[in-house]
């Protein structure tokens, strides 16, 4: 095992003291007024798991579900309040990428102090040193102060810098992917160079694409407490529901916009075409009709409709009846329904949302209505699946060659 | 690469850091280390040497306030910017796993750097006043030494704790006023009245000042035995800095 967390706590403090404090809590009391309870917040309650070598592990969930902390433990930055973590290997912790930057230093400069702090030796930094700047794609700026790179490119040099490190356990956090298409591409094939190296890796993250591209094992978490440990798509599969729950909570008055200037109101959508009568599911080459009745609160010309498909916070599609032509024109408390149809569904396997847009005017760009979440689907495969966010009709075949 | 050389790699970058950083963008660069002792010392000659006619125990005065402001630029010096070296790199101290003794340890370097400088100064001055350097002056040596042992206790106590109460810095401030004041620095030690003496010399410096002067511009005899009081104050603080600072420590990342 490269890491073992065995049964960790972490408690934080949440006030921040003054000397006052110390000194009025050294003082014999006398007024009536309790002394304050001192706040404090359990960041992580009860959290084991092992990492194997050269394996890659993700830590995944919220923001403030105790991701960061966790991988800051492990690096032994801050000890457990209760637990013991064990880490053999030299180690190496990527976070706040370029932070450590002196402005008024050039690359070249920043670069020995950056590589320093990452545990690199100055004979190692001096043989990598060109290496780096062309990982970064930062040649012509090696003298330039930092203070006049983009932010950008401050975080190219920082990734760059990590790039070069020859760490046997590889902790990550967030902030890599980062930059351009191009160098986005760069990242995460260094990222599978490491893998392929036997680096064992453990890596916070939002972005399931990548976590399941590069990860074997994922752990989820919710307010420091383990939720799931498993393959990535199931702790993905886990954390969705959270968040699905969550927005449940939150969707009391769901309606966006300006509800009362909009000239239809939203009453009831329905999905056809799946499984089961709640959250129904769907293969992806099957079809999905949704169907959004509305009713006219004053005579209206020219009003449009809109639906998006969404999964967690990304919209995957939207559209507007108008772009097919089509405009709705009703009198006042008149009842209309209006439907679309996606075939095939061609979405890859998870849980999905729709939101319902209303434009007061085919021209308008703002919606006067939004209501998100609207209705909800899942949509399934039988085969196993590929990585990507949808799921393209497709066919294998075998042209020549083989038997 | 063993943690040893780790160590000595990041204060070297981190030394070099201040150095090169801190004027860059300046019009006269580094000549503000030269810069700064030096307007000090117009002031003390001014206003000790001229208005107040300090006594200075035989030597110009100008050469006597001078080895004063040079010593104690280092002592100021390092205090002053060690005392905040954890907490104002909050960034790197948050996100990064690192010793975190490098960040006071460079500090107190660089203060001793500027303060080697301002001292080449000094012996300009002590060739333009052509007094010959006392054949004592290799007890310079140990009485940095004790020196850096009370200043390096000091600045791991107050820049741990400053992590956590930010007091401290202010405190500090305050404090290195008063202790300037309390130093001969500026006067020599035989201003102050019999009845204050015994107060007086609780002050470590009183003692490693005197000394300095006296091994450097031969202001009167050496009293090796007067070294064992500040030696044990030194002793006693950077017992008290290492133990503070290694207790804390890991209380850094998330407190800062």
């Amino acid at each position: 095992m490269a890491i073992t967390v065995t049964g960790v706590w972490k408690r934080y403090r949440l006030r921040s003291e003054s000397l006052k404090e110390v000194v009025s809590s050294l003082l014999p009391r006398r007024g009536r007024r309790p002394p304050p309870r001192p706040k404090s917040l359990w960041a992580l309650s009860d959290v084991s798991f092992q990492v194997e070598r050269s394996s890659t592990f993700a830590l995944v969930g919220a923001n403030g579900s105790g991701k960061s902390t966790m991988l800051k433990l492990i690096a032994d930055m801050m000890k457990p309040t209760r637990g013991t973590i064990r880490v053999t290997g030299r180690l190496s912790l990527l976070s706040f990428l370029g932070g450590s930057f002196h402005g008024d230093l050039t690359g070249r400069e920043n670069v020995f102090l950056e590589g320093a702090l990452l545990g690199l030796s100055r004979q190692e930094l001096r043989a990598k040193l060109e290496a780096i700047f062309d990982f970064a794609d930062l040649e012509e700026f090696i003298d330039v102060p930092v203070k006049f790179y983009s932010s950008g490119m401050a975080l190219r040099l920082g990734f760059a810098i990590a790039a070069h490190l020859e760490p046997e356990v590889l902790l990550i956090d967030e902030a890599f992917a980062v930059g351009d298409t191009a160098f986005r591409d760069r990242c995460l094939g260094k990222m599978l160079a490491f893998k392929a190296a036997g680096t064992t890796m453990v890596l916070v993250s939002h972005e399931r694409y990548l976590v399941e591209q590069l990860c074997d094992t994922a752990l989820l978490l919710n307010h420091g407490r383990t939720v799931t440990i498993g393959r990535p798509e199931e702790a993905f599969a886990a954390y969705e529901k959270i968040n699905e729950e969550a927005e449940d909570e939150s969707a009391g008055d769901a309606d966006e916009g300006e509800p009362a200037r909009s000239p239809l109101t939203i009453e009831r959508v329905e999905v056809f075409g799946g499984d089961g009568a709640e959250d129904p599911l769907f293969r992806p080459e099957s079809a999905l009709v949704a169907r959004v009745h509305l009713k006219a609160r004053r005579d209206i010309t020219g009003a449009s409709v809109g639906i998006q498909v969404a999964r967690e916070w990304h919209v995957l599609h939207g559209t507007r009846c108008n772009r097919q032509g089509i405009e709705i024109t009703a009198r006042a408390g008149e009842q209309l329904a209006i439907e679309v149809e996606y075939r095939p569904l061609a979405l890859a396997r998870g849980s999905y949302a729709l939101h319902v847009l209303v434009y007061e005017h085919r021209l308008a760009v703002e919606p006067t209505l939004v209501r998100k979440r609207a209705a909800r689907f899942r949509v399934t495969t039988p085969e196993t699946e590929g990585v990507g966010l949808i799921r393209l009709a497709h066919t294998w075949r075998l042209v020549g060659g083989g038997d | 690469m063993t943690s040893l050389s780790r160590f000595r790699d990041l204060l070297t970058q981190l030394i070099l850091r201040d150095l090169k950083s801190r004027y860059k963008q300046t019009f006269f660069g580094a000549l503000w280390v030269f810069g700064r002792p030096l307007v000090e010392l117009g002031v003390y000659v001014l206003v000790f040497g001229a208005f107040l006619r300090a006594p200075s125990d035989g030597v110009p005065y100008p050469l006597f306030a001078f080895s004063g402001v040079v010593l104690w630029s280092f002592v100021s010096g390092a205090i002053s910017r060690g005392a905040r070296s954890v907490q104002g790199e909050s960034g790197l101290v948050s996100h990064a796993p690192f010793p975190k003794a490098t960040l006071p340890i460079a500090a107190i370097i660089g203060a001793l750097i500027d303060s080697l400088l301002a001292a080449s100064m000094l012996v300009l001055l002590l060739v333009v006043q052509r007094v010959a350097p006392s054949p004592d002056a290799w007890v310079l040596l140990p009485i940095l030494a004790i020196l850096g042992i009370m200043v390096t206790g000091i600045v791991l106590l107050t820049s741990a704790l400053n992590v956590f109460y930010r007091d401290v810095g202010h405190l500090v401030d305050v404090a290195m006023r008063v202790w300037l004041l309390l130093t001969p620095v500026a006067y020599a030690r035989s201003v102050v009245p019999a009845q204050f003496r015994t107060f007086y010399n609780l002050n470590p410096l009183v003692a490693l000042f005197d000394m300095a002067r006296a091994a450097l511009l031969g202001t009167g005899a050496m009293h090796p035995s007067t070294l064992w009081y500040p030696t044990a104050v030194g002793i006693l603080l950077l017992a008290i800095g290492v133990l503070v600072f290694r207790v804390t420590e890991p209380y850094f990342a998330e407190s800062v």
